[in-house]
């Protein structure tokens, strides 16, 4: 399968006159329809490569290539239009608006963008809802629902604009261990059904020891990077 | 493929565990088989082989592990057999220190490792399952072997193995390190490690004893 992301001698320094190094020359490359786990310590830089990883910030040095498009050269406009029709994103926290309905959250990108609401979209955002098991309390409030709910709100969310990739940064860090697996399962079922490539960091051995393939950040460098023989 | 394997086989998928213990342990007091063939071409078979029926497949996991239990239940029998062939075997005076790292369950390759070692003459000591690393590093400092083997199973365990044996390799360094297991089966896997001698079958253990005779 072809590259859906790369990166190239990633360096990252945050600081001017007292430096601190984060990332030292990473190379990593995603297949397209992987699933992916990063796992390392807190402070091992997991954090910063995943927003790099994710266009949200900048690296010092190196080249992030994202559909085949290498980003240094793109204006922050072009860059913020490459990351919102490539990468979905779900994080440990929901961040739903809770005076908005799952429904409404889960087309808020798509009015972010301030493109029409056809009948299209709303079926898309309905089915959406359907895959991760929440046609019935699709018109609940977000505030009124549960932890597990609430990210499977945030997961159908991610998905809204058809991206190749979702950046997941601890998904399951907030949920139970039934959730987690439910979660889990629904990862896996939107990465076959849809071809999505994941990449997920998380301290959670149960998430992790699924994927495909475990990176192991240790001080800002892949301490391990191993593949499942069957994936 | 030994002629008595299919019979053998037939009582595990019966899930009879009198008439699969007994049916080993007689093949070992009549001399059909020696121990490495009952390891090598019986009990490892029977484990790596094992396919669930597509009817059975919510009770997958339950079905492995009676037949995991119905396995550990002959080996921990044959134990006998292994004190009765070491005491003809010429010692190598070399210790050796078998475990699996923390959170890994999986410790049946573990327990035929360590009575091949004895087979082949070392002094060979099985420390457990899941064996946190702190542990196995006092372990080694205060049993001071030659050789430590470490068996792994599940490949997420690749991270913590890493770190075990790049421990031993730093407070260590003389130590030889051993490994082997289905985890690294797996791209990448036993290239990161740092380690001596990878195993691929019980039997490399005799390849080791003839180096270091």
């Amino acid at each position: 399968m072809p590259n859906v992301m790369e990166l190239k001698e990633i360096t990252k320094i945050y600081g001017t006159k007292i430096q601190t190094q984060v990332l030292f020359g990473i190379n990593l490359a995603f297949e397209e329809g992987s699933f992916n786990s990063i796992i390392g310590q807190s402070g091992s830089g997991k954090s910063t490569l995943l927003n790099i990883l994710g266009s949200l910030d900048r690296p010092t040095a190196g080249d992030i290539i994202i559909n085949g498009k290498n980003t240094k050269s793109l204006s922050s406009k072009e860059l913020s239009d490459l990351r919102n029709e490539s990468i979905g994103f779900i994080f440990q926290f929901h961040y739903l608006l809770p005076e908005f309905t799952a429904l409404e959250n889960v087309l808020m990108p798509y009015r972010i963008s301030k493109k029409p609401i056809t009948k299209e979209v709303l079926d898309y955002a309905n089915e959406l809802l359907d895959i991760v098991g929440l046609t019935k309390v699709k018109n609940n409030l977000a505030i009124n629902m549960s932890g597990g709910q609430q990210q499977r709100v945030a997961i159908a969310r991610s998905l809204m604009n058809n991206p190749k990739i979702i950046l997941a940064d601890e998904p399951t860090g907030n949920l139970d261990s039934d959730s987690t697996e439910q979660v889990y399962e629904l990862l896996r079922k939107i990465n076959h059904q849809f071809g999505t490539t994941f990449i997920i960091i998380t301290h959670d051995r149960h998430i992790a020891e699924k994927a495909d393939r475990i990176v192991e950040i240790k001080d800002g460098r892949i301490n391990l990077d191993i593949t499942k023989a069957n994936a | 493929m030994n002629s008595n394997y299919e019979g053998f086989i037939k009582l595990l998928d019966l899930e009879d565990k009198d008439k699969s213990v007994n049916y080993a342990l007689e093949l070992l007091k009549s001399k059909k088989v020696t121990l490495e063939e009952l390891y090598l071409d019986f009990l490892a078979p029977a484990l790596t082989t094992f396919v669930c029926q597509e009817k059975e497949k919510e009770i997958c996991i339950w079905k492995e592990h009676t037949r995991t239990s119905i396995i550990r239940t002959i080996l921990e029998c044959t134990y006998p057999f292994v004190i009765e062939r070491r005491n003809e075997i010429k010692k190598l005076h070399k210790k050796v220190v078998i475990l699996t790292p923390s959170e890994e369950y999986h410790e049946i390759g573990a327990i035929i490792v360590n009575h091949f070692f004895m087979l082949a003459g070392f002094e060979s000591q099985y420390i457990g399952a899941n064996t946190p690393k702190n542990d196995i590093l006092m372990a080694v400092k205060a049993y001071q072997p030659d050789f430590v083997a470490i068996s792994v199973t599940n490949y997420y365990n690749i991270v913590i193995t890493k770190q075990i044996t790049d421990g031993i390799k730093k407070n260590y360094p003389n130590v030889k390190i051993i490994v082997g297991g289905q985890a690294f089966l797996q791209h990448g896997a036993i290239d990161q490690i740092s380690h001596d001698y990878y195993m691929q079958k019980a039997s490399d253990v005799f390849m080791i004893a003839k180096e270091v005779k």
